[in-house]
């Protein structure tokens, strides 16, 4: 199990990132990677700006993102780990990862994937950045 | 439609229990079932990586549009 940060989404879209293809592997691996569902409604929210700064259209962004959530990355709603969030934010070095965190309080301290080497901070649930995770789920 | 055949390899301790299993269940259809999944995926994960690969997104833009999502997400927490 792994819990995905929205950076490590977001640069899922980016030409010839590696993120994507590390999605899969793990996909193929039987890792189950898990997200808040708010992040994918924030997403879309947020269409025409991801739509500017690609250069793709709203269309391929909302297909990129829904099909991602749809088959490799599992939504969780809010009320499912809503009751850590107030530990979570004790522990997540920023306010607004505290989701992250409860997420993963959640999932028996799943490790979290984030492009934020902040996060590694605190060291009371493991985070790993994109080469870590290739080493972690022996991907390499 | 063309028909193919395909053979399995289970474990010695497993035979008896699959000879068992392929009375009640139509393995056929499992088996369809499955390899039209995987053909799912596989299609998904072609037509993602084909998006991403028109794409002009900028690991800069990448991580200012991640924040953006991130102060959004943070506020319908309530945070």
């Amino acid at each position: 199990m792994l819990v995905v940060d929205t950076n490590v989404l977001i640069a899922g879209i980016i030409n010839k990132s590696e993120v994507l293809d590390t999605i899969f592997k793990l996909y193929d691996k039987g890792i189950s990677l898990f997200s808040p569902e708010l992040v994918l409604k924030e997403i879309k929210s947020k269409l025409s700006v991801i739509s500017k700064y690609s250069e793709l259209s709203e269309a391929a962004v909302l297909f990129f993102v829904s099909t991602l959530f749809s088959e490799f990355i599992k939504p969780i709603p809010k009320e499912e780990y809503d009751k850590f969030l107030d530990e979570a934010k004790k522990v997540s070095p920023h306010l607004k990862d505290a989701p992250l965190f409860a997420l993963s309080l959640t999932l028996d301290k799943a490790p979290i994937w984030s492009r934020e080497p902040k996060l590694k901070k605190q060291k009371f649930i493991k985070v790993l950045d994109d080469k870590d995770v290739k080493e972690f789920f022996e991907l390499m | 439609m063309k028909e193919v055949e395909f053979k399995f390899e289970v474990p010695e301790e497993y035979v008896e229990e699959v000879k068992r299993l392929a009375k009640n269940i139509l393995l056929e259809e499992l088996l369809s079932k499955s390899l039209e999944h995987c053909a799912r995926v596989e299609l998904k994960k072609k037509l993602l990586k084909a998006i991403a690969s028109d794409s002009k997104l900028t690991e800069k833009k990448a991580f200012e549009l991640s924040e953006m999502i991130k102060e959004g997400v943070a506020k319908k927490h309530g945070l």
